[in-house]
């Protein structure tokens, strides 16, 4: 798993993409998402970063290569292929945030999530399940946590006042410290998903029409 | 590496499409381990160079990309042969063996007796 990419392929990558710019979006795309995958695939096989970046050579040499390619069939237009339309990116903060509106916005961005092919359905299961309700849905929670206690010390007064205190306190110093983590989980995947999508990661087709052009 | 020289470089540069297809023509490559074998084999000065070839080829219709489970790790693209890239290739190794024996008779046979 490339979760933390080292900044001399981010270079190398953002320098590739300035230079790449020159050429039609659907090539820019296509060349700029291999080498990505390339690089990311020599980090899992525990390759040198600056072997793999020599192997690979300059981004100017591959811009030229592809300038020195035959331009496209125009009868053959390709989507672009960014990471993230605005699609995903909203079922990332429906996820998130959408619990305020009645908890169907959250429901919304898990309708989303299993829509789009940028994630794997391990992916998509760890987006639905960590957390359900999202930040917001937190929010909420953690409304009740205090409502509760401080329900449980005015009314308990008469029945069981000793096991509601030990209860009470327990749920003041717990209740925090659960519901912060679970945010953290929610944002580490929310990062995590934004940084692992990637066009046609649900698999499917494994055969017909390039998987890239899905959609188009 | 790869051996040096604007001769090799022009060769290349017309063989290289076809050893992509011919690499593809028994079975389907994943992409990193095509442009290593290139690259292991001098074909290719910068790995990187490969994919807009691949790009291209793909526009082209003469190979096909899907996208395969790996073990570990994000999906893997593999490329394969199509038929128009099959037709492409059969054509080329036709033209490159009239090709080879022209110049290996002119370079080799006219060499050795001068």
């Amino acid at each position: 798993m490339s979760t933390t990419v080292d900044p001399r392929v981010t270079d190398y990558l953002n320098r590739l993409r300035e230079r790449a710019s020159v050429l039609p979006p659907d090539e820019f795309e296509d060349v700029w998402q291999s080498v990505h995958e390339h690089l990311d695939e020599a980090a899992e096989r525990g390759e040198p970063i600056e072997q793999a970046l020599a192997r690979l050579g300059s981004p100017e040499a591959i811009v030229a290569a592809a300038a020195g390619q035959p331009s496209a069939q125009p009868t053959r237009p390709v989507q672009p292929q960014r990471p993230l339309r605005g699609v995903d990116v909203a079922a990332l903060v429906l996820l998130q945030v959408g619990a305020v509106v009645f908890g169907l916005g959250w429901i919304a961005g898990v309708l989303l999530l299993w829509v789009s092919d940028r994630w794997k359905w391990w992916e998509k299961l760890l987006g639905t399940l960590v957390v359900p309700g999202g930040l917001s849905g937190l929010v909420m929670l953690s409304g009740l946590f205090s409502w509760a206690s401080a329900g449980c010390s005015s009314d308990a007064v008469t029945v069981a006042e000793t096991s509601c205190t030990a209860t009470g306190s327990a749920s003041t110093v717990i209740g925090p410290i659960v519901v912060g983590l679970l945010a953290a989980g929610a944002i580490a995947v929310t990062v995590y998903l934004a940084r692992a999508a990637r066009p046609g990661r649900s698999g499917q087709p494994a055969s017909g029409p390039d998987p890239v052009e899905r959609g188009a | 590496m790869v051996p040096g020289g604007s001769s090799a470089t022009q060769l290349r540069r017309g063989a290289l499409e076809y050893c992509v297809l011919g690499l593809l023509r028994t079975r389907q490559r994943y992409a990193f381990d095509l442009v290593r074998e290139l690259s292991d084999r001098g074909l290719v000065a910068s790995e990187g160079t490969i994919y807009p070839l691949l790009s291209r080829l793909r526009r082209d219709d003469l190979v096909t990309t899907t996208w395969q489970e790996s073990s570990s790790g994000p999906m893997r693209r593999y490329y394969g042969l199509t038929e128009a890239g099959r037709v492409r290739l059969d054509a080329f190794i036709g033209q490159w063996c009239t090709f080879r024996d022209a110049v290996d008779a002119i370079l080799l046979t006219e060499g050795t007796h001068p």
